[in-house]
């Protein structure tokens, strides 16, 4: 399996410039992603992982500034012409949101909107196109004869399959996918869960997730990233965060969903408008020292962990 | 343990009102469920998206009148009661929502909202006061909260705010339908354990209606997994977790994602297809479709509910 690195993420910054204030949704963030690895990112609302994951396809409101290096296949794409990144987003780059409905044209027919996806990015006659719809249906396990379904006849479910199929559509090489079962039953969640590691699998995609629930990451992860108030806090291989993970946020945010009924984080999230002069977490951190008010922590290197806390002495 | 509340044969039917006069279709939302509940006692119901729990949530607290059966409340038919009855009773039954935002009054301050019951119930002032007190310690929200809009509030207060106005009146009983879905993992639990301490501290019975299993395996002592409007498997909580019986049963609690164990292996477990249409039942058994142990009987006839071993268990399933 050929695992280079696919994107390249170097202290990425992302400031949202509002009315009222500057609202710094990222700060310095690093990440890697290889061929055939999922990437998870977990965090609380309003952590800012879902604003991560839209700025690799530029799909931030203009407000937004973004600072940083974005590498995909060695190339910068941060700084290209929105027109060669046209080029990339959907063909090489292809996300799927938590709410199909929002995305999916509810007046045309779902095949046809695989197919145009596809056609908008490859020149191609409109029945080879029909070919490639009907490939996509049945790969996301959706019975051939709902291509001239519209989306309201199909159910939350096969809906998310339909906007999976549409992401396939041209074959990309990363999927980004935004919270892609936060609205479905257990049961459903769990058999799109199991399609996306097939897909990943047949092409040796890699997948970048964003997800609230350990129990995604647990199933699904590769590796993890934890976010908090716009830091990654720590990055970590599946199995030796589960057994042990570094960051205070991390051991804490662990222990509440082993145990929601005995345990608690005290405190609430941190507002973000505010500009922090030392560890966000502190408040809330049961291990903050005097350091931890007045000093920003950087990311420290531990083999292939990367935690962000001032408290972890590196061995 | 007294019984407080206690259903019976509870069944609601809607009208389908797309189909024509000639072609009536009819729904059938909740279909001859019984459930008791003790005080001090919590009971959950789950289930996939439109199985019904919600409804059945709905008609045990007397928010819609069951179609047939019925709903006592202390042994008093809580759908047989005129109006004022039903009004001094309410405080009594109490039901708290997934989306608090929806419960709450955009343009009234918290305190407004926290008073709201007491006006309502012709409460003296400095009595609801003292306790509109008392209610804000108990939920953790402080003072500064009480001018506040509830836009000015994060979800998680918001969820504890609606908390605190579902037990202003100190209820028996209370029906929480997903209290914890929409929030954040941190947030969830400070919600669920202020459920359990009222629990305890007030005796109070608990419906606790989610799709969440792992919350509902830590939250309950008994369990009614419900299909298509009716229960297909009824236990103790950890009966019913560490032994499933019904293949539904087993098929939801395999979907289950847990974190701690090994990394599960792509298709070792059997998940299939989409939580059912009401509209087109199946006949026989419901979940006939989508079983994998199904027979001829299961097409033709249904299953009704058995007491399988020697505890409170029950399964409605022909094949075991």
């Amino acid at each position: 399996m050929n695992k280079e690195k696919l994107l390249e993420v170097e202290k990425l910054n992302i400031k949202f410039l509002t009315s009222i204030g500057d609202v710094n949704v990222s700060e310095n963030i690093n990440f890697h992603l290889k061929r055939g690895e999922i990437f998870c990112i977990v965090g609380e609302s309003g952590c800012g992982k879902s604003v991560v994951a839209l700025s690799l396809t530029r799909l931030l409101p203009e407000n937004a500034m973004i600072n940083g290096s974005i590498k995909f296949e060695g190339v910068d794409i941060a700084n290209l012409e929105d027109k060669e990144f046209a080029k990339i987003r959907g063909r090489k780059i292809a996300t799927i949101f938590e709410q199909p409905m929002s995305c999916i044209n509810p007046v045309m027919r779902i095949g046809n909107q695989i197919a145009e996806t596809y056609r908008a990015n490859f020149k191609c006659s409109k029945k080879e196109a029909k070919e490639q719809a009907l490939k996509k249906l049945k790969e996301v396990k959706l019975p051939i004869n709902r291509y001239n379904s519209y989306p309201h006849e199909l159910s939350g479910g096969m809906q998310q399959r339909v906007m999976i199929a549409i992401a396939l559509a041209c074959n990309p090489q990363l999927l980004i996918a935004d919270e892609p079962t936060t609205s479905l039953d257990v049961t459903v969640q769990y058999q799109i869960l199991e399609l996306l590691q097939e897909i990943k699998e047949k092409y040796n995609m890699a997948i970048l997730m964003i997800t609230h629930d350990m129990a995604v990451v647990h199933d699904m992860a590769d590796t993890i990233g934890v976010m908090y108030a716009g830091n990654m806090m720590e990055i970590a291989a599946r199995d030796a965060f589960f057994q042990q993970p570094l960051h205070p946020y991390a051991q804490e945010l662990l222990n509440v969903v082993k145990d929601p009924c005995n345990y608690t984080i005290p405190g609430t999230v941190p507002n973000l408008m505010e500009s922090f002069l030392g560890c966000p977490f502190e408040p809330r951190c049961n291990k903050s020292t005097e350091i931890c008010k007045t000093k920003k922590p950087e990311d420290i290197v531990m083999g292939k962990r990367i935690v962000r806390c001032l408290n972890v002495v590196p061995n | 343990m007294s019984c407080l509340i206690e259903a019976v044969n509870l069944t609601k039917v809607f009208k389908d009102k797309h189909f024509s006069v000639f072609n009536k279709k009819e729904i059938t939302a909740v279909d001859n469920v019984s459930l008791t509940v003790n005080s001090s006692e919590s009971v959950g119901i789950v289930g996939e998206s439109g199985c019904g729990k919600s409804m059945l949530g709905k008609m045990l607290v007397g928010l819609t009148l069951p179609t047939k059966g019925s709903v006592c409340y202390n042994g008093r038919e809580i759908s047989k009661l005129t109006f004022n009855e039903m009004k001094k009773l309410r405080p009594r039954l109490q039901p708290i929502f997934q989306d608090a935002d929806s419960t709450l009054n955009p343009k009234f301050t918290v305190k407004k909202l926290l008073e709201e019951p007491f006006v309502i119930n012709k409460i003296p002032k400095d009595e609801a006061n003292q306790r509109i007190d008392e209610l804000l310690n108990y939920v953790n929200l402080g003072k500064e909260f009480y001018n506040r809009y509830p836009h000015e509030i994060s979800g998680g207060q918001r969820q504890r705010l609606g908390l605190a106005r579902a037990l202003s009146l100190k209820p028996d009983f209370i029906v929480a339908d997903e209290p914890a879905a929409s929030l954040d993992s941190s947030v969830q639990a400070q919600i669920l354990q202020l459920l359990n301490q009222m629990k305890s501290n007030n005796g109070l019975g608990l419906v606790y209606v989610s799709h969440n299993l792992r919350i509902v395996s830590m939250m309950t002592q008994r369990v009614n997994v419900m299909y298509l409007g009716s229960f297909v498997e009824t236990g103790d909580t950890k009966d019913v977790f560490e032994n499933p019986i019904h293949p539904y049963t087993k098929m939801l609690i395999g979907s289950v994602l847990t974190i701690d164990g090994e990394k599960r292996k792509l298709g070792t477990k059997k998940v299939f297809g989409e939580p059912p249409d009401p509209k087109n039942r199946a006949t026989g058994c419901a979940f006939h479709p989508r079983c994998d142990q199904c027979t001829q009987i299961c097409k033709e006839e249904r299953p009704e509910l058995k007491k399988v071993g020697e505890k409170n268990r029950f399964v409605a399933c022909h094949n075991i």
